[in-house]
């Protein structure tokens, strides 16, 4: 009996990641089915955006900075072996504004405002604060979630914006200093390369909305593991952990797929 | 309201909280279920509103079943109740006086702010907490916030209030304060009331009956008089505080009579 331990492990594993997948869904369809209460929650939604740009801004452009530098310090090396680091600038727009920009600001806010998000609801849900809620009739899905859900779908593209800008200036300071290349041709580049609007609506908007979900995605996940805390303070903890791993999982994989459908897309 | 629950199970964690539990509370009466910490006493008031659901049995809401209620139902219902938390259960970024508000300004939309603020007004100095509006849960103490939450829990006038441990927590002063206000409640709106507690002095003081919760059930019922000369040593042993007796022993006496095990005579 003793070989089938690993396989009832898995099996619950399954089952557990199932139920918590089933339970995330309902949730945002239920959030979504109280948009129409988001007049409303307006001054829920703008303190939480609040929260969410005090927890998340700073370390953000400091990240940002860096990966801009480092980006350029990399690519500009191997561009220079070819004697093309004038595109510098674009590579590094294109990187940023694809990938990079809206990935880095996801794990950021997934680290810090989804898990502070499963913290703080994990609490109430302990403290019996979710129950007076139900016993009150005011639906915690209108009053507690959908607010959070709706702050991070308009702030992590917010923040993504802020984290390209930042990123591209980072990079024009290496791409300068390091390897040689003028702040003109920096940014003359990247303007030649955004005058044709496809690939400027390509690389931000596509981005963009890819930022959208992923703010989405760690809403959900943080305001699911806060809603299903039990065991009180340890079981705060376990939920902030998981609303952490879970949304990097669910991003890295989203990030994925969408990536190849705005490819598609536009190509 | 009337409640009546019939032969209610509940299990939870693997152990059977309700085992069977019956009660009967007439409309206007005040009820009060003591027993010892974990017996399910936060459980069965949570079966009352909808927070928990029974595995079995009947829970009867002016003769109306309510096991199995849809949220619909559960709304209507909760709007006559109101259900003072253990930990008063006061949102935390919100003063004393929006959390006392806010099931006016969710559910009473017509109501002006003027008439919001009266009546959280009046509700506050009700219990006493006339200076605290505009404080926040994390700057009162235990028994503030159990008063903050007994005042929201009646600012809608409910027909039913369901208080746990309404006292733990507050100074003797205090606590006959709102024992007052509970009974003022019942006398003055007819509020039906049913109130958890392991405060003795409050439970003679309120309570129309008093019920003891032990393994799932209600092992003796009657008035505080008859509660206070009760010859069943259970019962006695709680209200007494004592260390040694049935209830602290791996007791094999039987709770409903007090006598040696034999098959249970009374099954209620
Ligand atoms: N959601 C739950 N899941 C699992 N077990 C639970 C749950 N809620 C309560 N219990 C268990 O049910 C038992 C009764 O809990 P309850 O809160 O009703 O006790 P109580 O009589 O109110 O005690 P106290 O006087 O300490 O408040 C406890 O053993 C508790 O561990
Ligand atoms: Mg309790």
């Amino acid at each position: 009996m003793i070989l089938l331990r690993p396989f009832e492990a898995i099996g619950s594993q399954i089952l557990d990641t199932a139920f918590k997948a089933g339970y995330s869904l309902t949730l945002f369809l239920r959030s979504v089915a109280c948009l129409g209460g988001i007049f409303e929650k307006r001054k829920s939604i703008a303190s939480q955006l609040y929260i969410c740009g005090v927890q998340s801004v700073g370390i953000t452009l400091v990240v940002a900075l860096f990966t801009g530098m480092i980006l350029a310090l990399q690519t500009g090396l191997v561009l220079q072996r070819y004697n093309i680091e004038g595109f510098l600038g674009t590579v590094i727009l294109v990187t940023l504004c694809r990938e990079m920009g809206p990935f880095m600001c996801a794990f950021i806010l997934a680290g810090r405002v989804g898990s502070a998000m499963a913290a703080e609801i994990g609490t109430m849900n302990v403290s019996e604060e979710v129950d007076a809620l139900r016993v009150m009739s005011i639906d915690p899905v209108r009053f507690l979630v959908m607010p959070r859900i709706i702050s991070l779908v308009i702030f992590a593209p917010v923040l993504t914006v802020f984290t390209n800008f930042v990123g591209v200036l980072g990079g024009s300071i290496v791409a300068n200093l390091q390897i040689g290349v003028e702040y003109s041709v920096y940014f003359g580049k990247i303007f030649e390369y955004l005058e044709d609007p496809k690939t400027t609506l390509e690389i931000f908007y596509g981005g963009l909305f890819k930022s959208a979900v992923f703010g989405c995605t760690i809403a959900v996940i943080g305001c699911s593991n806060g809603l299903r805390t039990s065991q009180g303070a340890v079981g705060v903890g376990k939920a902030s952990r998981k609303a952490v791993v879970d949304s990097f999982l669910f991003i890295l994989m989203l990030n994925y797929f969408m990536s190849s459908v705005i490819n598609r897309f536009f190509y | 309201m009337h409640i009546l629950l019939e032969n209610v199970f509940k299990e939870l964690g693997g152990r059977q909280i309700l085992n069977s539990l019956s009660l009967e509370i007439p409309q206007g009466q005040t009820y009060c279920i003591i027993g010892r910490s974990g017996t399910g006493k936060s459980v069965t008031l949570k079966h009352l509103v909808g927070l928990l659901k029974a595995d079995r049995g009947k829970i009867l809401i002016d003769g109306i079943n309510m096991v199995g209620f849809q949220d619909r139902q559960l709304r209507g219902l909760r709007k006559r109740m109101g259900y003072l938390f253990q930990s008063g259960a006061l949102l935390n970024w919100m003063t004393v006086g929006e959390n006392v508000a806010l099931p006016l300004i969710e559910h009473e939309r017509q109501l002006s702010r003027s008439e919001v603020l009266r009546r959280v007004r009046e509700k506050l100095a009700l219990v006493g907490l006339q200076d605290a509006e505009d404080k926040l849960p994390e700057n009162l103490s235990g028994g503030m916030k159990k008063r903050a939450g007994l005042a929201r829990a009646i600012i809608r006038d409910p027909e039913l209030v369901l208080y746990d441990e309404p006292t733990s927590g507050l100074d003797p002063v205090m606590s006959s304060q709102i024992d007052e206000v509970i009974r003022d409640l019942q006398t003055e709106l007819g509020v039906t009331s049913i109130v958890v507690t392991h405060d003795m002095a409050s439970a003679y003081r309120v309570a129309d009956r008093i019920g003891m919760l032990y393994e799932g059930q209600i092992i003796e019922e009657g008035t505080p008089d008859e509660i206070r000369s009760t010859t069943n040593p259970f019962v006695r042993q709680f209200i007494q505080g004592d260390t040694k007796g049935p209830l602290t022993a791996e007791s094999s006496t039987d709770p409903f009579t007090g006598s040696k095990k034999t098959a249970r005579v009374k099954d209620s």
